[in-house]
């Protein structure tokens, strides 16, 4: 399983075209991809879940990628989270 | 139940409820879940194609907003945490499709709206689409056709062309559960007269299709099934409503002049060509005051030169020789244009808005400069600016104007004249009068901004919002001042706001010379009568003694015993 602390970086964090960006992009991926947050578990691969968490401009999450491709869709994540999602 | 009033009036009719919320999502109990499973599979797939469907098209037209957003929508389909939860409880609790739908998207929605952020929580709007496109094509049938006879819609929104199918079948009120009051179909309704009432919280959970309702749009009341003495008091209101448009016809189509044979004129404030039709009904002597915000808000974009030029032509056409007044883009303020990019101000009513942002987005400004002087070539066209605050926004206007006029030539494109006024809504403005009516071809008077920034307090606030009291004698100096400045100067000046259209405000500013009058459509007539009724000279003594006066009460006091005297 490979750990990764990403940071939200566009302006308006998680919201809708984030959330299907993300959903979109992890979902090519064979491993899960999940957000620890306040005790939660989040699945980025539903829509639904990257919403609820909810993650705001600054904001750290951690996420946890556990499967075959790990380590391909763990660098797919951080250039996503770089790029802030496509935004500003 | 309570509602905000959008257009006021009453009716009392059935009720016909437009809503995809018609559909029957009651509990059943199902022993073959398999068979809801498969409906359930068989819905998603199919809304699913029509989604995307959609997005290939918005796409191809490079609405790439639009698609977006129905991108969201397909992904939720695709959802395990939402349609795997439909699926989960129709197997559990064995229930038919259409009620785990309504249930899961229901309590979904309450997750997202429990959320403390505002993008997150304006998506419950995405689930309840998706909810309604799924429940559309489990129940195979569209919308219930519409019964003849008179009615009432009850709906939790309407689309313009509802209004416009409905207002041909009878439509007497419309009632919302949500809506807004800038909105399309506030607009049309307030086009066509139709008593309309906004944001009913709960209203769709207790109507029921054919019940009898009472739609007081004075108070903003909606009864379902009232008792006989609501019904004699509706009855009341319909017959002393009748009575006065019948003393109101005389009024409708007569030139306006006070009781000593003063010429005014009463003017309309509009939103759009739809209500030009009935500005003419109601005898409107022209429009005084053109918002043109509408045509940037429903939008992703703004508006170019062309449809701009098809919107501001065609209601010039329809006013057939009366004035047009337009003011420029009032942007700013409660009026949020969110493809504009104005970042969230602490203060936005005195933040970077209207003049003071179009002096600054030329690529904005211009194309609106453009469609008004090629509209002016139809028929008498005058441009408004609004928050006028300093001289050299005046001028700064002027230099575009004479660009975009240049600019206009060049290409070969007709233009007319145009009269170029402000609003005098800033205390700046008012206080300097006497320079800026050298500056500008006519004032209008924006009393509603002009006393909120007078007394320093929010109309919005209601702690302090009483403050702004029209009668009070501090404005009705500043517009004493205004209409002086202007008289020397040989400008008219206009009333445009709340104040211009309230009976005993009206003999003030006939005293303070005032040349016209704007309004809201329904007031046409009575703005004219009650204008008819006052004999000018007079009115001068009683501003005079208005302004001597200490309180707002003290005001309304003198006026109301002054008025008394001449009937």
């Amino acid at each position: 399983m490979v750990v990764k602390e990403l940071q939200v970086q566009n302006k308006l964090g998680f919201h809708a075209r984030v959330a299907s960006r993300i959903t979109r992009s992890v979902s090519a991926f064979q491993s899960s991809v999940n957000v620890q947050k306040d005790g939660r578990r989040f699945d980025l691969k539903s829509v639904t879940g990257v919403m609820m968490v909810n993650a705001k401009h600054g904001d750290i999450v951690t996420v946890e990628i556990d499967g075959p491709d790990e380590e391909t869709a763990a660098q797919a994540l951080e250039v996503l989270f770089a790029e802030k999602f496509g935004e500003t | 139940m309570n509602g905000t009033i959008a257009v006021g009036g009453m009716a009392l009719a059935d009720v016909h409820i437009i809503a995809e919320q018609h559909m029957d999502v009651a509990r059943r109990h199902v022993e073959q879940t398999q068979a809801e499973q498969v409906r359930l599979d068989a819905a998603v797939r199919l809304c699913g194609e029509e989604l995307s469907g959609l997005i290939r098209q918005l796409q191809e037209e490079g609405d790439s907003d639009h698609a977006d957003i129905l991108d969201f929508q397909l992904l939720l389909l695709e959802d395990d945490s939402y349609i795997g939860r439909i699926s989960c409880m129709i197997q559990e609790e064995q229930v038919n499709c259409e009620y785990a739908v309504s249930q899961c998207s229901q309590a979904y929605r309450e997750e997202l709206a429990a959320l403390d952020n505002p993008y997150l929580n304006e998506r419950t709007a995405d689930i309840a689409d998706i909810e309604k496109r799924l429940l559309r094509v489990l129940s195979r049938r569209g919308t219930a056709p519409i019964r003849p006879g008179p009615k009432i819609a009850a709906a939790l929104d309407l689309t313009p062309s509802q209004v416009v199918e409905l207002g041909r079948q009878g439509l007497q009120g419309i009632v919302l559960e949500q809506g807004g009051l800038s909105s399309h179909c506030v607009i049309l309704a307030r086009s066509m007269n139709i008593p309309c009432i906004i944001g009913v919280a709960g209203l769709l959970g207790q109507v029921q299709d054919g019940q009898r309702l009472l739609l007081d749009a004075q108070r903003g009341q909606v009864t379902v099934e009232p008792s006989p003495e609501q019904v004699q008091a509706f009855e009341r209101y319909q017959a002393a409503y009748r009575a006065e448009q019948a003393e109101l016809e005389q009024f409708r189509h007569t030139a306006t002049a006070t009781a000593d044979g003063k010429a005014m004129r009463v003017y309309a404030n509009i939103t759009s060509e739809q209500e030009v039709p009935e500005l003419l009904r109601q005898g409107g002597e022209g429009v005084g005051l053109l918002r043109t915000e509408l045509l940037y808000m429903e939008q992703d974009a703004p508006p170019g030169e062309e449809v701009q030029y098809a919107a501001y032509s065609a209601i010039v056409t329809r006013l057939a020789g009366r004035p047009l007044i337009v003011r420029s883009l009032d942007v700013g303020g409660d009026k949020h244009i969110p493809y504009l990019n104005i970042p969230q101000e602490d203060n936005p009513f005195l933040g970077y808005r209207a003049i003071r942002y179009c002096l600054d987005h030329p690529e904005v400004f211009h194309p609106q400069l453009a469609a008004v002087l090629r509209a002016a070539a139809l028929g008498p066209v005058q441009l408004m600016l609004p928050m006028i605050a300093t001289i050299s926004e005046v001028e700064l206007t002027r230099e575009s104007i004479a660009q975009v006029r240049a600019e206009l030539k060049e290409r070969g494109a007709e233009t007319g004249p145009i009269s170029l006024g402000m609003m005098v809504e800033t205390p700046a403005a008012a206080v300097m009068a006497h320079q800026f009516a050298g500056a500008v071809d006519f004032f209008s008077i924006g009393t509603n901004d002009l006393t909120q920034y007078l007394f320093a307090a929010d109309r919005n606030n209601a702690r302090v919002a009483a403050l702004n009291s029209y009668f009070q004698p501090a404005l009705l100096h500043m517009v004493d001042r205004v209409c002086q400045c202007a008289h020397r100067h040989g400008i008219e000046v206009d009333i445009c706001g709340q104040a211009g259209e309230m009976d005993e405000l009206i003999p003030l500013w006939v005293g303070m010379g005032v040349d016209n009058l704007s309004v809201s459509i329904p007031s046409i007539p009575r703005v004219r009568r009650t204008i008819s009724r006052c004999p000018a000279a007079r009115c001068r003594r009683l501003a005079d003694r208005a302004l001597q006066c200490f309180s707002d009460q003290e005001v309304l006091d003198c006026v109301r015993e002054e008025v008394r005297q001449w009937s």
